[in-house]
């Protein structure tokens, strides 16, 4: 079985052989990561002998892994993919290319050192969807070889690796607006406490409380720096193109990925308007493709923060049937009586944290100049106020922005209070469908729909908000009518 | 008008509601209870436990963590008590051609509704109390997730799997 980039017939293949590098540091960081952590505890003695377990380890992981490359081959037939491995276990898996939700390229620093690339097969299932069905790491040029024979055997696209390189992009996002994203795109939440965790260190820095200072820090490193570092590396250089029903997104600035799929095998697509970039006319728009996801577990992006009629035109461009243009039906004003028992019982709660926290203030504010119990004693009385202030806020915001409307081949919902989602779903990626209605909701006629779907972490579950029940279980008998009537077909999304 | 209603939990000689649903069988509640005394002997050990500790966990509010163990204790019980009754009452389900419809529910009711065309695989499971009253669960799964028929007897709960596979099996036939 040779492999040779320059026989065109030679449909078989094998790990590249740095996959045993990407082996070896993985465990040879674990390892001397456990070393730093216990060598207190080890004499000089123990050095030696942890050196001589360090290079026997990783001797072993050596030959296992080269002798499990050498007996793994992955061939690509005219219909599916075969991979056969010969170890102390002999297995086959065979994954038919009808199955592929999606392909993704990936080059990692190590990747780009050793002048490899990683081809990740992921199948349209719910149980392997984190992780992808089968992964080949391949000599580059070998590598994009092989994607020009899957661009034809897989997508129907008769184009090469270069002519891919070089087609234009369905939207324009430049790295400024992935700066923009990375800022704006932020779920409220996370924003404000970021923004709380910032003034909170710049007072403590204030005041000369070091430990205050750093755990405020800390706390907003993780909750706003970080995600916005992940952010620029994960979509810098960010591209998003089309050639028949294939999308391919390509994006990175330290690794590089791209992710291919088939538009049939799009489950929902979902506008996003955190409130601060609702205010700026911005959205983001993002698709669940099984396997399209990161081990970030967040939801697959297909166009960065842009205005709102860009991202509306790459919908409508991207997944024409999944799009349509109608009247919702707005949440009933009934449904402002439970909304609002919940909002009250959530505010007495929260009301009644913040009394018993200044009814015992004394025991912590011992010790305290008066400035500082003053302080204190604001913050807990501002909170008391303001937060009930934003609950009953949000509770407007829901009433105001949830809606529910049923197209020809697809349904919308709108969720959300101060971060809107508005998601498109066809009927035929329905898994099923379930209508709830709690105490407080069955009394003024009024329930809650789940739709259960593949997604692109697994499966999820999309909520409407309270309508009535009649009117939630239409979806589902649209589901149904179109398996009786034939209008789904399956073949359609192979 | 009150003489025209129709009760929906009402069985014909079929075992069915007016509606066309089946209800579960009538010692689905004592596996229901022997399944809530186990939950109330767990959360009355794990309260006395509370009662026994709770001078060493704090002297000032030791009287408040008791009254509130009591309470809670006093809330489970009274929900182990009487869900039985209401799920029994409230759980229905139909199986239809292409179609499996769930309605149940305590304090939420839901109604599910699952497509035959959506299956992936029907397991029929039985726990150790379900087994001395000869019940069964019946667990489907679609790839969105997977929904029950609890409660179920077992020759019900084995027909019930083997229809579904039977046109599983059936609709995967024409497809190829």
């Amino acid at each position: 079985m040779k492999l040779d980039p320059e026989n065109t017939d030679n449909r078989t293949f094998r790990n590249h052989v740095t996959v045993i590098a990407d082996h070896l540091v993985v465990i040879a960081v674990a390892v001397i990561v456990m070393w730093i952590f216990t060598r207190d505890d080890m004499g000089p003695e123990l050095d030696r002998w942890f050196l001589v377990a360090l290079l026997a380890l990783l001797l072993v992981v050596t030959f296992w892994s080269f002798f499990w490359l050498k007996r793994t081959t992955y061939t690509f037939t005219d219909t599916e993919i075969v991979r056969v491995s010969d170890t102390v276990f002999k297995s086959t898996k065979n994954i038919q290319y009808t199955r592929l939700a999606s392909v993704t390229v990936r080059r990692s620093v190590l990747n780009r050192i050793f002048g490899t690339s990683q081809l990740l097969f992921n199948i349209n299932s719910s149980v392997n969807s984190m992780n992808a069905e089968m992964t080949l790491v391949l000599r580059k040029d070998i590598a994009d070889l092989l994607r020009d024979r899957l661009n034809s055997l897989i997508f129907d696209k008769d184009i090469t690796v270069q002519e891919d390189s070089d087609l234009q992009t369905m939207v324009s996002v430049s790295n400024g607006d992935i700066i923009m994203h990375a800022i704006f795109a932020q779920p409220t939440y996370q924003s404000i406490f970021g923004f709380l965790m910032l003034v909170y260190a710049v007072v403590m820095l204030f005041y000369d409380n070091s430990g205050g200072f750093w755990t405020a820090l800390l706390l907003f490193g993780m909750s706003n720096v970080l995600p916005f570092i992940g952010v620029i590396l994960k979509y810098f250089n960010y591209r998003i193109y089309r050639v028949g029903d294939t999308i391919t997104v390509e994006s990175g600035l330290l690794s590089t990925t791209r992710r291919s799929f088939k538009v049939n095998k799009i489950n929902s697509v979902r506008v996003r308007q955190p409130l601060l970039a609702r205010m700026l006319g911005k959205a983001t728009l993002e698709a669940e493709v099984v396997g399209m996801s990161d081990s970030d577990e967040t939801a697959p992006m297909i166009c960065p923060l842009k205005d709102c009629e860009v991202v509306e035109g790459l919908m409508e461009d991207i997944a024409p049937e999944i799009f349509f243009d109608s009247e919702p039906e707005h949440q009933p004003r009934s449904a402002l009586v439970p909304m609002a028992i919940t909002s009250a019982v959530f505010s007495v709660a929260v009301v009644a944290f913040f009394a018993v926290l200044l009814y015992y203030a004394e025991t912590y504010l011992v010790g305290l100049s008066d400035f500082w119990t003053a302080t204190v004693r604001a913050s807990e009385i501002s909170a008391a106020v303001l937060i009930p202030i934003l609950i009953f806020g949000r509770m407007g915001l829901v009433q105001r922005h949830r809606t529910f409307a049923m197209g020809k081949d697809s349904f919308m919902l709108v969720y959300g209070g101060y971060d809107i989602s508005t998601e498109f779903m066809l009927y035929d990626k329905v898994q099923y469908v379930a209508v709830t209605s709690g105490p407080l909701q069955r009394p003024f006629g009024v329930a809650t729909c789940t739709v259960n779907m593949m997604s692109s972490v697994g499966f999820k579950q999309m909520s409407s908000g309270l309508f009535p029940p009649e009117d939630l279980e239409r979806l589902s008998d649209e589901v149904m009518a179109r398996i009786r009537d034939g209008r789904y077909d399956y073949r359609r999304y192979q | 008008m009150k003489g025209d209603r129709v009760d929906p939990f009402k069985v014909d000689e079929n075992g069915m509601t007016s509606d066309g649903y089946h209800r579960l069988d009538p010692v689905s509640k004592k596996s229901m209870y022997i399944g809530n005394m186990i939950a109330i002997a767990i959360a009355a050990i794990a309260m006395a436990a509370v009662y026994v500790f709770a001078p060493d966990i704090s002297q000032d509010h030791s009287e408040y963590l008791r009254l509130s163990a009591l309470a809670l204790l006093a809330v489970i019980v009274a929900y182990c008590l009487v869900s039985p009754q209401i799920t029994f009452m409230r759980y229905r389900y139909r199986i239809d051609g292409d179609k499996v419809d769930i309605r149940r529910g305590i304090l939420y009711i839901t109604h599910n509704m699952v497509p035959i065309e959506r299956i992936h695989q029907v397991d029929v499971s039985r726990g150790p109390i379900n087994r001395i009253f000869g019940l069964a669960n019946v667990t489907i799964t679609t790839a969105g997730g997977t929904v029950s028929i609890e409660y179920l007897k077992e020759d019900v709960a084995e027909a019930i799997a083997e229809k579904l596979n039977e046109t599983v099996i059936g609709i995967l036939k024409e497809r190829v």
